[in-house]
């Protein structure tokens, strides 16, 4: 059981980094949010938080996590 | 005797098609919310052109959800007071107050979408992401709308020059060009951009298909949403409708919680007036009526 004062400094905790996505979110694309295309990517390099994220999310599941141990040991016995 | 499904509290995968019996006088609603909004339906649009002799194409941006609210806080509220779409956010969020954000529960057509996408999409559980607290997900909607309004402040009272928030990442403006360009209107899909292949990203990958319940965006990005359930939230306090929890009838089965579109129930099983959008899953969800959606009283 988390203790109510470790869960409101959670909850404060994602209230602040939450509160700090807006403001930087209005710097990423042009202003006129059209793709900036200052580089082949185009914009491309906006979705490696977001995919990043999503990656992180996702092998924080227990099954994947065990799945990428067995992967790691594989290779392991492979060398 | 405690319900054998209190042992372990289940993330189970609701049967999709008894989840649709049970909810379908809100699933129907949702479709007509997206053809009442939506274009190249929009009956509501027509309705309201029909009324005041407008000749602009209605599509969802008649309504939009967003720029009103920018306007509110950056010191422009006026000149959208009289605008359909300052009557729409205006009805919204006081119909919140009286009723809670069923707006959002039962005619949103992005977060119907969302939802549906979700509920489409044959993904287990868990590998879904569900906070299991709502203060954590609390934290994050109104970090958000908190950030939202600081952004709208700067803009509107012109303190430096950035881009604008509310029409970049518009989640409606996505859901309608997909909408018009599926429909035939291929110049549509001009619209696209960096912002709004971040917002389809987030919108129905992310917040749909990866979230428990399909309504990351709604609990995370919308606006509107947590305005109108802080307006719900204080209508609460005043003994409006809201879904209350009976504890003398619960079995601990966790139906409720694992329901919830929204994460709004957490181990005290008590919705999370923050959060909860009134779509009354948890009502029908509960095997023994420990839900119900009533005015006042006690918790």
């Amino acid at each position: 059981m988390i203790p109510a004062l470790v869960r409101e400094k959670t909850g404060m905790l994602a209230f602040g980094i939450a509160a700090l996505f807006p403001p930087f979110a209005t710097l990423i694309p042009a202003s006129c949010g059209v793709a900036c295309g200052g580089c082949p990517l185009t914009g491309g390099c906006l979705a490696i938080p977001a995919v990043a994220a999503g990656i992180g999310v996702f092998s924080s599941r227990p099954r994947i996590r065990a799945i990428a141990t067995r992967i790691r040991e594989g290779i392991a016995k492979l060398s | 005797m405690a319900h054998p499904m209190a042992q372990k509290e289940r993330a189970t995968d609701m049967p999709a098609l008894a989840t649709l019996k049970r909810n379908k006088w809100r699933y129907l609603s949702l479709v007509a919310g997206f053809l009442l909004f939506v274009a190249p339906f929009a009956l509501l649009g027509r309705g309201v052109n029909l009324l005041i002799g407008g000749i602009a194409d209605p599509t969802i941006h008649t309504f939009c959800y967003r720029m009103p609210l920018a306007a509110l806080f950056g010191g422009g509220f006026l000149t959208v007071l009289g605008t359909v779409a300052g009557v729409l956010v205006i009805g919204v969020v006081s119909a919140s107050f009286f009723l809670g954000p069923a707006f959002c529960g039962w005619l949103c057509p992005a977060g119907a979408v969302s939802e549906a996408v979700s509920r489409v999409v044959p993904l287990s559980e868990r590998y879904r992401l569900r906070l299991k607290d709502p203060a954590v997900t609390r934290g994050l909607r109104y970090g958000f709308f908190t950030g939202f309004v600081a952004v709208a402040v700067v803009i509107g009272y012109k303190l430096a020059t950035i881009g604008s928030l509310t029409c970049k990442y518009c989640t409606p403006s996505v859901l309608q060009t997909l909408a018009s360009g599926l429909t035939g209107d291929i110049t549509a899909l001009s619209y696209w951009h960096t912002g709004s292949i971040l917002t389809l990203f987030s919108w129905l990958l992310v917040g749909g298909v990866f979230m428990s319940g399909g309504r990351g965006m709604c609990l995370f990005f919308c606006p509107l949403g947590a305005l109108s359930s802080l307006s719900h939230t204080i209508g609460k306090k005043f003994g409006m409708y809201r879904v209350a929890f009976n504890a003398g009838k619960c079995a601990g089965c966790a139906e409720c919680k694992v329901s919830c579109p929204t994460w709004a129930i957490g181990s005290d099983r008590i919705p999370d007036s923050t959060l909860c959008n009134t779509c009354r899953e948890c009502t029908t969800a509960c095997p023994r009526g420990s839900y119900e959606y009533r005015r006042g009283g006690p918790e």
